[in-house]
């Protein structure tokens, strides 16, 4: 039975190490200085940075209030609220980057009277940036404040208030800590999707440098031109992952082990 | 004054029962019956956690409930200690954190509340403890905090669910004893409830038993 589980078990860590290994075998070690010292890459980590917080910043903010209401509402608007939440999961992001320009471009249902009126337009724009990770992003961090929500024995919230909590301190001394690890495991989700995001950005919000070209957008179009920079512009997303990811392993990751 | 007055009719969901009861300071009463009785649901009554669907609730004097009236008291203004069967300790905070919950909610300052807690802890042989997180206690260990965080507060009223239910059968004894003499040193009325008539005997001064009600109760006042 554990030889039969071994095989393909041993094949699908092959599968998930094989292209690290790779990217780590033909890296341009000599020259990482030279390309992670560049001003672009610089610039476009920045960008990747940035955009990615504020959209975990906005995931959180939006995202909790939605899990809460997940787990109060009961049938077809349950169902709903649901399909919402997970589509983006399922969808290709260059669909969502195609949607999210039909509702917020220049000449979108939403953007075209935005753009007439105060002649603001967001593509282009690190805000289009965010937007798109937001859209991407947001299920997961709902889906893991909903899970925790949903885990958490809410009578402790009982038991505080027949020791004298009111309502407030309730929520702000037994509901914000018992639900804060599934927050906080949502919140790195998103943002590592954030980061990640590639599809829904180059779609929606083009790939100009210093506003909307991230890092992997910068990946994609070195592939083109110098495959030693995309190789090396790689190693610096994966190592920023890494070492954000682990640093804050203990505190965050709590709310998914 | 200090005693409890019930007389209201207890509801949950579609279940009704009637309910009266008088419980005088430093007495200790057992409700005892059988699942499905309504017993869980007469202690979150009491602690204003469910409302009655007719009937009155005293306190020393106080009315916590009045449904003639349409008079609430809000659990977190009753002053009802509950000691549930699970506990239900914070887990996010310390021994000491947990039981100095209830005199911070009353406004005592961080430290004067962390000595009122130590002083609880002392009392009751857990001064060893104050440091640790709940989820690394023994069960008696975890039922003595659950009852100093409730007596910490300095409740009119304690009440206590299946107080032994979750401890290993060989504990019982011991901290059935135990439990026993922490009552006796409780100067308000005290309501508990268990399905085991042993452990009613030996804690209580009086047992209330509740049968099963039948399907429809008795009318409401």
């Amino acid at each position: 039975m554990s030889r039969l589980l071994a095989v393909p078990a041993g094949l699908a860590v092959a599968l998930l190490a094989a292209p690290l290994l790779g990217l780590l075998a033909r890296a341009p070690w000599a020259a990482l200085g030279h390309w992670w010292g560049r001003a672009e890459t610089v610039e476009a980590l920045r960008t990747s940075l940035l955009t990615a917080s504020g959209a975990t910043l906005v995931c959180v903010v939006l995202g909790v209030p939605l899990a809460a209401v997940l787990t109060r509402v009961r049938g077809w608007a349950r169902r709903l609220l649901r399909v919402a939440v997970l589509l983006p999961l399922i969808l290709p992001p260059v669909v969502g980057g195609v949607a999210l320009l039909l509702v917020f471009g220049r000449g979108g249902l939403l953007g075209a009277p935005v753009y007439r009126w105060w002649g603001v337009s967001l593509p282009f724009t690190p805000g289009a940036v965010v937007l798109a990770q937001v859209f991407v992003g947001l299920p997961f961090l709902v889906l893991a404040v909903e899970g925790a929500l949903r885990a958490a024995d809410r009578r402790v919230e009982d038991a505080a208030a027949t020791l004298g909590a009111g309502p407030w301190t309730v929520f702000r001394r037994v509901t914000v800590p018992l639900v804060a690890p599934g927050v906080l495991a949502g919140a790195a989700l998103s943002w590592a999707r954030a980061v990640g995001e590639f599809g829904a950005t180059i779609t929606f919000a083009g790939n100009v440098p210093g506003r909307s070209r991230t890092v992997p957008v910068a990946v994609y179009l070195a592939l083109e031109t110098d495959p030693a920079g995309a190789v090396a512009l790689s190693l610096l997303l994966l190592g920023v992952c890494a070492v954000v990811l682990v640093a804050l392993r203990d505190r965050w990751w709590g709310g998914l082990a | 004054m200090s005693a409890l007055e019930v007389a209201v009719t207890l509801r949950r969901g579609a279940f009704r029962r009637r309910l009266d009861l008088r419980v005088d300071g430093g007495e200790v009463v057992a409700l005892v019956g059988p699942n499905g009785a309504g017993k869980t649901t007469a202690l979150r009554t009491l602690a204003g956690l469910h409302r009655p669907a007719a009937g009155t609730v005293r306190l020393g004097g106080r009315t916590l409930d009045d449904v003639p009236a349409g008079a609430h008291v809000p659990t977190h203004r009753r002053r009802v200690g509950l000691v549930f069967q699970e506990y239900l300790l914070f887990g996010h905070l310390s021994v000491r954190e947990n039981v100095a919950f209830g005199p911070r909610c009353a406004g005592l300052g961080r430290a004067a509340a962390r000595r009122r807690a130590d002083e609880w802890l002392d009392r009751m042989r857990l001064a060893g403890y104050a440091g640790r997180r709940p989820g690394h206690l023994s069960g008696g260990q975890a039922q003595r905090v659950a009852l100093a965080r409730a007596l910490a507060a300095a409740p009119a009223l304690l009440l206590l669910d299946e107080p032994l239910a979750a401890l290993d059968a060989g504990l019982r004894p011991a901290i059935r004893a135990e439990l026993r003499a922490y009552l006796r040193d409780f100067a308000g009325p005290t309501v508990l409830v268990t399905h085991d008539p042993g452990d009613a005997a030996a804690l209580a001064d009086r047992v209330v038993s509740l049968d099963r009600p039948d399907a429809t109760g008795p009318p409401g006042d």
